[in-house]
């Protein structure tokens, strides 16, 4: 460890629950190309209804919740160092005929400095126990950088539960994680099958295309044909579908209800096409009434219990918060 | 002892009442009995005891009722939450504060068990049933025996036939439970049997008692037999000649007669009884009843126990009917002083005549003294007084309840000594000490219960609703016991030592199922009796032990 760095409040630096909203700005904002001929000519896209398909023996969700505690500000020399408190957690359900489980849910805390040589942990107490923070310097970075580190841990923890985890038999499971591939690791999708589930669409890959108007045409269980993603690095290129899970509530956009599913383009067009026609069949029995959730149906029943539970486990958040700053204040914050 | 749970934090933990989150892969159910420790900041630990009096289960991780479908078809992971709420029935040392929430709970076995329902703290005690573990539940009997507190009260509905059946294994208990028994060894009791003839076989084994319930009775500590040391007293039959002939149908062998003398009956003050319904009551009757008695009594006064009729002014009467009619003729010398109406003369003896019928054979004045002397009722006798009243007309009922329970409280009175005890089954409560009115019996009742403890009577009580009983009697019982009770009843203000858990579930008792209330338990407990080891019926009467049973 390095010379010793005091850290003070800067409150003002976590938003709204400590919520990061960074999910798939970075990738998207350079706007891949995409191909449309690769499974259907462009002439003829309409939507599909998969037939039928062996079903794999269970699902399973992974999804992970991130947030920051609290905004921290230390000086080093003439230079301020950017830091938070933040808390992570990642886990899976599987879901199998009969019986939904969650099978990992894992909570990490991180206190994230922009600095160089720091590590180990700082114990925070908080009533019966004390919170391990531990210190990750990820050197001289602006506070973006520092936000983006808790989303990046949470994606690897993620990641972790894809490949470890106390899975039945890896080959017959269907692995749907929560948001983009890209942020995956490439390692953790290697021995089971895995798709992507984008819920928001920041960016309509199709928009301005005629085949848009094949995904307002979509009806639930029905998916588009399959695209691909043309990004710059060869490896991050994957198949993408759009489906649609439920149809729209009367006064709500016709692209409510509709989800965007990738998986890597590096295993085939033929498994992609299978794992698109399985989620058309099997996803739309787990999208919840609109009543149930209000990102419902986009949001899953496993999912949305996941990230429920996930969120219990981090602590309750005033809770936590109080007890950093009441940590800050009595120890000075000393690294 | 094993950790079933642990104490939960999202519900309020308080001193007298918490709720415990119970552990995957155990269960805790009504009745069970828990314990645990908390610590205070200056390192002492503060037990806590009590007994689950509900329990709840429910999906942590649903929205909406309707999640248990999606539950069920594996969309949506949920876990269960099983918790119980427990009723503290103990704090050791009295330290009133809430358990910490996180810990752990115990069931409470063995020395545990013992002090959570302060089965330590009792000197003295004798079993009152099998608690639901199957262990047994002692009652304090320094509470049941006048030293600190004395009498029964059993309600219940009627037709379960539990009432009857749970004084009876009381009494059992005492008598035969090996240390128990050393106290009550001279006590005897009294019971009235006022349905069929189901207690005249109290000394007989039953031979439907099977091999678990057998065990039932090893679990108490108790012999699996018939009551050891019975006296069954019938009516005399109606008509006869000579020698006093039992009435019973089912049992003519081991049971004794009973009856009073005309003189006795003048001499002791008895004719009071004979009007002991509530419609007695008011007006002018019981001054023209108190002058009757009195006549009576001062007319016969100093004639010896040698005979049994009676001797009034002009006239030796040796019947019932005649001492009526003498009453009816010589009505100016009797009513002259008391200065009641005519009316009210002629309605005591309107009813008097009337009452000819139902008693004219149990006081009589043609017994001889040796047959005066062993027709009278003695309970010294036995350890268990059966006196059969089910086939007597409803006056007669009254009247011999009423003469034998101021006998029996005379007796005591004279005698001075709360030892030997006299335990007093009284079923049907509320007809002889009924909450409204006035009468005799329910003088002696009260009398019985306000100062029985003193006198060493204890009153086992028993009727079907306590609210229709006097208030003074059902609160003067340290042990209250409810078998099942109509909902409505339940609601009453009677039943308070319940607790709303108790009161929902007083309603659903099976037969063979109480819940006991003791002065030093603040919560009820459920208890189970065995099966009658005793024959309830003849049917029921065991093989071989019946000497006529070949015979016939």
């Amino acid at each position: 460890m390095a010379a010793p760095l005091s850290l003070r409040l800067h409150p003002w630096a976590s938003s709204y629950e400590g919520l990061l909203e960074a999910d798939e700005t970075e990738e998207e904002a350079r706007g891949p190309q995409v191909d449309p001929a690769v499974e259907v000519a462009p002439e003829q896209w309409r939507p599909l209804r998969p037939q039928g398909a062996a079903a794999p023996a269970a699902l399973l969700f992974v999804d992970g919740v991130r947030r920051v505690e609290v905004g921290v500000v230390g000086q080093e020399g003439e230079r301020l160092v950017w830091g938070l408190f933040g808390s992570y957690a990642a886990g899976g359900v599987l879901c199998r005929p009969g019986a939904a489980q969650v099978v990992a849910a894992e909570v990490r805390r991180a206190l994230v400095l922009a600095a160089a040589d720091l590590d180990g942990q700082v114990e925070v107490p908080a009533g019966s126990v004390a919170l391990r923070y531990r210190v990750l310097a990820i050197g001289p970075k602006g506070q973006q950088e520092v936000r983006q580190e808790v989303q990046h841990r949470m994606r690897q923890l993620e990641a972790e539960t894809v490949a470890g985890g106390d899975l039945p038999r890896r080959d017959d499971v269907l692995v749907v994680v929560d948001g983009p591939l890209t942020f995956l690791p490439r390692w953790a999708g290697q021995e089971v099958p895995v798709v992507g589930l984008i819920k928001s669409h920041h960016r309509l890959y199709l928009e301005g295309t005629p085949l848009a108007g094949c995904l307002g045409a979509l009806a639930p269980g029905e998916r588009t044909p399959l695209f691909l993603l043309l990004t710059e690095r060869e490896a991050d290129r994957r198949f993408s579908w759009y489906l649609r899970l439920a149809a729209p509530p009367p006064f709500h956009h016709p692209l409510v209800g509709v989800v965007r599913l990738e998986a890597w383009a590096e295993g085939g067009k033929e498994r992609a096409r299978r794992l698109a026609d399985l989620t058309a069949l099997l996803l739309p029995s787990f999208a919840p009434p609109a009543a149930w959730d209000a990102r419902a149906p986009a949001n899953l029943y496993p999912v949305a219990a996941l990230e429920e539970r996930l969120r219990h486990r981090l602590g309750d958040y005033q809770w936590v918060r109080r007890s950093i700053e009441s940590y800050l204040h009595r120890w000075g914050g000393g690294v | 002892m094993s950790e079933v749970g642990r104490v939960l934090g999202t519900d309020d933990a308080r001193p007298l009442d918490f709720w415990v989150a119970v552990a995957e892969g155990h269960y805790l159910q009504l009745d069970d009995v828990v314990c645990l420790r908390t610590p205070l900041p200056d390192g002492t630990e503060v037990a806590i005891y009590g007994v689950v009096d509900q329990v709840r289960a429910r999906y942590e991780g649903a929205r909406f009722d309707s999640d248990v479908f999606r539950a069920a078809e594996g969309v949506l992971p949920v876990g269960i939450a099983t918790a119980a709420h427990v009723a503290v029935t103990r704090v050791e040392p009295e330290v009133f504060v809430p358990p910490a929430p996180g810990q752990p709970v115990w069931r409470a076995e063995g020395e545990e068990r013992e002090r959570a329902l302060y089965f330590d703290r009792m000197e003295h005690r004798f079993p009152a049933g099998l608690g639901r573990d199957g262990q047994v539940v002692w009652g304090n009997l320094e509470f049941l025996d006048g030293t600190r507190g004395g009498h029964v009260n059993i309600a219940g509905v009627s037709g379960v036939a539990t009432k009857t059946s749970y004084a009876l294994f009381l009494l059992y208990g005492l008598f035969h439970h090996p240390q128990a028994s050393q106290r009550t060894r001279h006590a005897r009791a009294v019971i009235f049997n006022v349905k069929g003839e189901d207690l005249l076989f109290l000394d007989r084994p039953n031979a439907r008692l099977s091999e678990a319930e057998k065990g039932r009775y090893a679990c108490l500590g108790l012999p699996a037999g018939p009551f050891q040391d019975v006296a069954l007293w019938v009516p005399p039959a109606r008509y006869g000649f000579g020698e006093l002939a039992p009435s019973t149908v089912s049992r003519q062998e081991g049971v004794t007669p009973y009856a009073w003398s005309l003189r006795e009956f003048c001499q002791r003050r008895f004719l009071s009884f004979l009007f002991a319904d509530a419609d007695s009551e008011g007006g002018q009757l019981p001054l023209a009843i108190g002058a009757a008695e009195r006549f009576l009594a001062q007319a016969s006064e100093g004639q010896p126990p040698s005979q049994s009729w009676v001797m009034l002014p002009g006239q030796r009467v040796t019947q019932f009917q005649d001492l009526v009619d003498y009453l009816q003729d010589h009505r100016d010398e009797v009513f002259g002083a008391a200065r009641v109406s005519a009316g009210t003369v002629e309605a005591l003896l309107r009813r008097l005549q009337g009452s000819v019928e139902a008693v004219a054979h149990l006081v009589r004045g043609d017994l001889s003294p040796d047959q005066e002397e062993r027709h009278r009722i003695d309970v010294q006798g036995r350890q268990l007084n059966v006196i059969d009243i089910h086939a007597l007309h409803d006056r007669a009922k009254r009247f011999v309840v009423g003469v034998v329970l101021k006998q029996l409280l005379q007796a005591k009175d004279e005698q001075g000594t709360r030892e030997p005890l006299l335990f007093v089954v009284l079923d049907e409560l509320n007809k002889y000490a009924p909450r409204e009115g006035w009468s005799p019996i329910k003088e002696v009742v009260l009398d019985m219960a306000e100062r029985g403890r003193s006198l060493g009577v204890i009153l086992i009580g028993a009727q079907q609703t306590a609210s229709e009983v006097e208030r003074r009697v059902v609160t003067n019982a340290s042990f209250r016991v409810t078998g099942r009770l109509d909902t409505a009843e339940a609601e009453r203000s009677e039943y308070g030592f319940l607790g709303p858990y108790a009161r929902a579930r007083a309603s659903i008792l099976r037969p063979g199922s109480m819940f006991l209330h003791q002065p030093e338990l603040p919560v009820p407990l459920l208890v189970q009796f065995p099966f009658p080891a005793w024959a309830t019926r003849p049917e029921e009467v065991a093989e071989g032990q019946d000497p006529w049973s070949r015979l016939r």
